[in-house]
């Protein structure tokens, strides 16, 4: 054989093509086999010995806190916790949470928020059913809230990781001094808005809200109704659009609904110039910087303060009560999070974590990492706050659950409505009423006919 | 003899037509190796999904369990010619087409021929303008998110400063000027890109010509229009075409900066399409807003090609 034959040069060359499309082959069938393979992902998914543990525990405080939590798990139980933290972001957390329930490998457990986004995959048959284990050895050790917005056709989908109060006002004592307001004076919705209409007379900023987000003011439609309705009436209201064959007691073209979306107008003077282009980012850093009297803010805020410890003396107040409302003026919204459990994984391991979560010892030390208050059994003197100023502040938000009574507690809108609704009406429409794009009454007869449309759906 | 040696040749010939069959064969399946990666990836990760949407846009599913799917025919399609929110984001869409195609494809065309014309510090002003092309859209629309802000905000403050602090808005708050901000930002973003184009494009128009014609006693606008646009014109259409599809998929932008709002004066097909599949968990109903959209650009490419051809053949 020549080396020098042409055809000898061709064949070796082929070779190598044949060789190397043969191996680029091979590659790519082996990847898209090792993809298309259920469990086959490393990491240890569901029933593969360790627990996957999805949550939006994101800030470096929380990270430490929810690693701390599965390392003492592990020590105790033995069963290792894959902790698989995701942005904190609700519009894409939720998204994440379900992609990964789709898939044929997801994590054993994950936190969610309560109600639709939970009854959704619990009706897809994507979760475990956890009512034997919540009504088995934890069944001592559970209070109220623990199973809100996780329960479905008689049957437990979830257990709370513990709740946030929504309708907490943040105050800055220095600032209202300046001004010679005090939060004392401050006993229902029009004594406030008064308070706040000195201070902008007197050329202060009285109240901060980051509007361009929207959620934030769909925060003031849900403490406004809940005011004006009760968290009983509040509940059955917001149920109308997820529960199927819920009763049409209560409308949003009610009076004290409208009356409400009407109440938000009054804030429209004593926000901060600007406020529609705002971001809720700006106006927490804004009020921890001490340019603003009041914020309206949910009892994560606590995180917030941690990580930027305010040089003012800060308080907490309940959102006042409205004149004419039918509510207490006590209830407090709940911001439940909940931990789900895939249908695949391994329940002993699931019920050996509820059960060491579950325990006094470790709540304790989760409600005062977390600034939460988990809807368990514990003794809440044992909870370790180093800061006199968040412990007091932490002990502020305990008492206004404690004092909202048996009935007093509520979902929060956009935990308890369908999310096509509260994002479409409740989010945009809390701008679109600052901006005057849409009036109170118009409004609440879109949120009328998407609710009745989303229960003929459901039925 | 002769027959053994013709039978014996007929013989040969089959060997070499067999081997050299085989060799194609061989050949084939090297090349399909080859390019079976490629293909894997691209008709996994490409063609089967554009293919499950448009049958999807057919069934109502939250995206969980594939096995609750139902299938609702064109109930997806009826529902959408009559949902007011996807048309007032088309609506959006269109405003952001008009805006992309006039100020960034004129602006980048007048800004590269005066590049080209050879100012001094043309290269520097190349790159500053190229220079946002290279950060992420989402950092830019968090960095337009501060220049924006009403209280810290670059914008507001700098027009204070001008004695101008009556022309300060909460610009992304504002339902007149939210739109218009995340275009501009998006303009801001692909500005570089254009302008680039076109002094590429500028650069093959022969100066010879140019020369001559203006001896010739030709007008600026007979020799920009005589001269320079059919040269340029297979970079005008590619810059064209770019705007108008970026403004159809604009997305990032808007979910960075506004999620839409204030009350949907900026929500876009594509955040009126994620806010329904992914956040509302109406997959089907999305689905066929996907569809809706790739039709749209489907005729806007072919509108182009179309007149690029036409203008070709004229030449």
């Amino acid at each position: 054989m020549n080396d020098n034959n042409p055809l000898n040069t061709s064949l070796t060359r082929r070779g190598v093509f044949r060789l190397g499309g043969g191996i680029a082959l091979s590659a790519g069938m082996t990847a898209l086999l090792a993809a298309c393979t259920p469990g086959s992902a490393s990491g240890g998914g569901a029933g593969s010995g360790t627990l996957t543990f999805m949550n939006r525990w994101s800030d470096p405080t929380s990270k430490k806190n929810a690693q701390a939590l599965f390392d003492a798990f592990t020590k105790s139980s033995g069963i290792k916790v894959a902790n698989q933290t995701q942005p904190s972001s609700g519009d894409t957390y939720q998204p994440a949470v379900r992609n990964a329930f789709s898939s044929s490998n997801p994590p054993s457990m994950a936190t969610d928020i309560s109600g639709p986004e939970i009854y959704n995959l619990a009706k897809a048959g994507v979760l475990m059913d956890l009512t034997s284990i919540a009504n088995g050895k934890l069944k001592g050790r559970l209070q109220a809230g623990a199973t809100a917005g996780a329960e479905l056709d008689g049957k437990v989908w979830g257990l709370s990781d513990g709740a946030n109060v929504g309708n907490c006002v943040w105050v800055n004592h220095d600032y209202l001094a300046k001004y010679k307001v005090s939060d004392s004076d401050v006993k229902d919705l029009e004594s406030w808005i008064a308070a706040m209409t000195e201070i902008k007379k007197a050329g202060g900023t009285p109240v901060v809200i980051g509007a361009k987000d929207q959620w934030p003011g769909g925060h003031y439609l849900n403490d406004l109704v809940q005011r004006r309705l009760g968290s009983t009436n509040a509940t059955a209201l917001y149920n109308r659009s997820v529960v199927k064959g819920a009763p049409d007691t209560v409308k949003w073209t009610d009076d004290q609904v409208v009356k409400a979306f009407e109440d938000y107008l009054l804030f429209k003077p004593v926000f901060q110039d600007g406020f529609l282009g705002e971001a809720s980012a700006t106006t927490d850093s804004l009020f921890l910087s001490g340019q603003a009297g009041f914020y309206e803010m949910g009892s994560w805020f606590l995180s917030g303060i941690r990580q930027n410890k305010p040089s003012f003396d800060i308080g907490v107040l309940l959102f006042p009560e409205v004149t004419g409302g039918k509510g207490t003026g006590k209830e407090v919204t709940l911001g439940n999070d909940t931990i789900i459990v895939s249908a695949k994984a391994d329940k002993d391991h699931v019920e050996q974590f509820f059960e060491y979560f579950t325990e006094p010892a470790t709540l304790a030390k989760w409600a005062g990492d977390q600034f939460i208050a988990p809807p368990y059994n514990y003794d809440t003197s044992k909870v370790k706050i180093a800061d006199s100023t968040l412990k007091g502040l932490f002990a502020d938000v305990n008492k206004f659950s404690a004092d909202a009574g048996p009935d007093g507690a509520a979902l929060f809108n956009d935990q308890a409505i369908d999310v096509n609704i509260y994002t479409k009406y409740i989010w945009q429409g809390s701008v679109g009423l600052m901006s005057g794009d849409v009036a109170p009454d118009q409004l609440a007869q879109q949120l009328e006919d998407a609710t009745v449309a989303a229960q003929e759906k459901l039925s | 003899m002769t027959a053994f040696s013709i039978t014996g040749s007929v013989g040969g010939r089959d060997r070499v037509l067999r081997r050299s069959r085989r060799r194609r064969l061989l050949d084939g399946l090297a090349g399909y190796g080859l390019i079976a990666p490629a293909g894997v990836f691209y008709l996994g990760f490409q063609v089967l999904p554009i293919l499950f949407a448009f049958v999807l846009s057919f069934f109502d599913w939250n995206g969980i369990n594939l096995a609750t799917a139902r299938f609702v025919g064109f109930a997806n399609y009826v529902e959408l010619f009559g949902d007011d929110s996807f048309w007032r984001s088309v609506v959006h869409n269109l405003l952001a087409v008009v805006l992309i195609l006039v100020i960034q494809c004129l602006g980048s065309f007048m800004l590269a021929g005066i590049i080209n014309a050879g100012i001094r510090g043309g290269r520097f002003f190349q790159l500053v303008f190229f220079a946002p092309m290279v950060v992420s859209t989402v950092a830019m629309g968090m960095l337009a998110i501060f220049i924006f802000s009403p209280s810290q905000g670059l914008l507001n403050s700098l027009l204070r400063d001008m004695g101008l602090g009556a022309l300060a808005q909460p610009w992304l708050g504002s339902s007149t000027w939210a739109l218009p901000a995340v275009v501009i930002t998006a303009i801001l973003q692909n500005f570089g890109l254009s302008v680039l184009m076109f002094i590429s494009g500028l650069g093959q128009v022969d100066p010879a010509m140019l020369e001559a014609a203006e001896i010739d006693g030709a007008s600026q606008a007979t020799i920009l229009w005589r001269i320079v646009f059919p040269v340029i014109r297979p970079v005008a259409s590619v810059v064209f075409l770019l705007g108008i599809v970026s403004g159809f998929r604009l997305f990032d932008q808007v979910y960075v900066m506004t999620s839409g709002g204030p009350y949907h004066s900026s929500d876009t097909i594509v955040t009126y399409l994620y806010s329904i599949a992914f956040a509302g968990n109406r997959v089907g109903y999305g689905n066929a807003i996907g569809v809706v959209l790739f039709l749209i650009l489907l005729v806007v490419a072919l509108v182009q090609l179309r007149l690029t051809r036409g203008g070709r053949a004229n030449d």
